[in-house]
């Protein structure tokens, strides 16, 4: 199954003293100040990570998309122009990579080791606490709804923002939103975080 | 939903505040990432853009100032070409070219642009913008087109190339540099 997690590793140059915004960083990048690539290295490792890890549920190849993300950020110097918030313009390029991934290690994985990461259905596995009822049914929400869900009240981002990262409209992350609270709230397993 | 959480955004969904705290501590997993990946990646990062700081720019200086020659070489034999009337014997031609030189200039104006174009191979970086796909230093429709044929080759389509940054090179990025010329 997945592998224990441990906190994200500190390395001895942290980003949290430079007071520079992603904006003035990628002015800098695209002058060639590696420095402040760095910066914006350490700002957005663990949300790049964890997002891959979200899609893949697999440590060594949240660790590869990873790399390929930053490479493929890393590409686009110089010349590259923020528009949104640099996560807007990551968590598309983390998805596919991630899909990528997962498709390829799948290709070389036989059917024993696939069936490993298979989610179990609900039925089959004992029920031990409200988190792992929550993490079933958020297992068995389609992808699309799920992310939305995730974007909106663990990343915090607004509808907006959600419809620009996705790449779909606005009024899509409102109808999925809705579907995926209908579905948590008529659950038995997640029907008590809302009052009954 | 019978508790709203989050009345800070005019946002019309809402979610109760312990699912949210729930769904928060679900996904509060870290990834270890060891320094050796931060390292690998940080590397990379000072072996390709340091070049854009010290060291691209006198050999793109060179880079280009040689291209500004063939140019202007190539140039020069168009012109000497255009000059030649058939049915003349070649002094004649020498003779007559010398006192048309107030008009080559002109003319070398016109053949360099579409001796430039010609030359161009298709994977240079872009001289006059990151969308000027076929290298004529304008965007227009033509870079669309020209990026459309060449997806047909997926595999030597420079990553640059993602002018809509969505992490592929598609027809999305065809239709965006589509309408970015339209807009033009």
């Amino acid at each position: 199954m997945v592998e224990s997690l441990q906190t994200s590793g500190k390395v001895e140059h942290e980003p949290q003293s430079d007071s520079r915004g992603d904006r003035e960083l990628i002015d800098a990048v695209n002058r060639g100040d590696s420095a402040a690539f760095d910066v914006l290295y350490l700002r957005h490792r663990d949300w790049v990570v964890n997002l891959a890890f979200r899609f893949t549920r697999d440590r060594d190849l949240a660790l590869d998309v990873l790399q390929e993300t930053f490479l493929y950020f890393l590409k686009k110097f110089p010349g590259f122009e923020l528009t949104a918030k640099l996560t807007t313009f990551f968590y598309p390029a983390v998805r596919n990579l991630s899909l990528t991934a997962l498709k390829k290690a799948r290709r070389y994985q036989s059917d024993e080791e696939i069936s490993e990461h298979v989610v179990a259905p609900p039925e089959a596995a004992p029920v031990e606490s409200q988190r792992e009822q929550l993490a079933a049914v958020m297992a068995e929400l389609s992808e699309e709804h799920r992310e939305v869900l995730l974007l909106r009240f663990v990343e915090g981002m607004k509808m907006g923002e959600i419809a620009q990262t996705m790449g779909i409209p606005t009024g899509t992350v409102k109808s999925r939103l809705h579907n995926a609270l209908t579905v948590l709230r008529k659950d038995e397993r997640t029907r008590k975080f809302f009052g009954k | 939903m019978n508790k709203s959480h989050r009345p800070d955004e005019d946002e019309t969904i809402e979610a109760p505040q312990e699912l949210i705290d729930a769904l928060a501590d679900l996904h509060n997993e870290r990834i270890f990432v060891p320094p050796s990946i931060d390292e690998e990646i940080m590397a990379e990062a000072r072996r390709r853009l340091k070049p854009v700081e010290a060291e691209a720019r006198p050999s793109n200086i060179l880079a280009w100032s040689g291209w500004g020659v063939a140019i202007a070489a190539c140039a020069v034999l168009v012109f000497s070409l255009t000059l030649r009337e058939p049915g003349r014997p070649e002094s004649a031609e020498m003779a007559d070219a010398t006192p048309a030189e107030p008009a080559s200039e002109a003319e070398m104006v016109d053949a360099a642009p579409a001796v430039a174009k010609a030359d161009a191979p298709a994977d240079a970086p872009a001289a006059f913008a990151r969308e000027d796909v076929n290298g004529d230093r304008s965007v227009d429709i033509l870079d669309a087109f020209a990026l459309a044929r060449r997806l047909e080759q997926p595999e030597s389509v420079p990553a640059a190339w993602d002018f809509n940054n969505d992490g592929t090179i598609d027809r999305g990025d065809v239709d965006w540099i589509a309408r970015v010329s339209v807009k033009l």
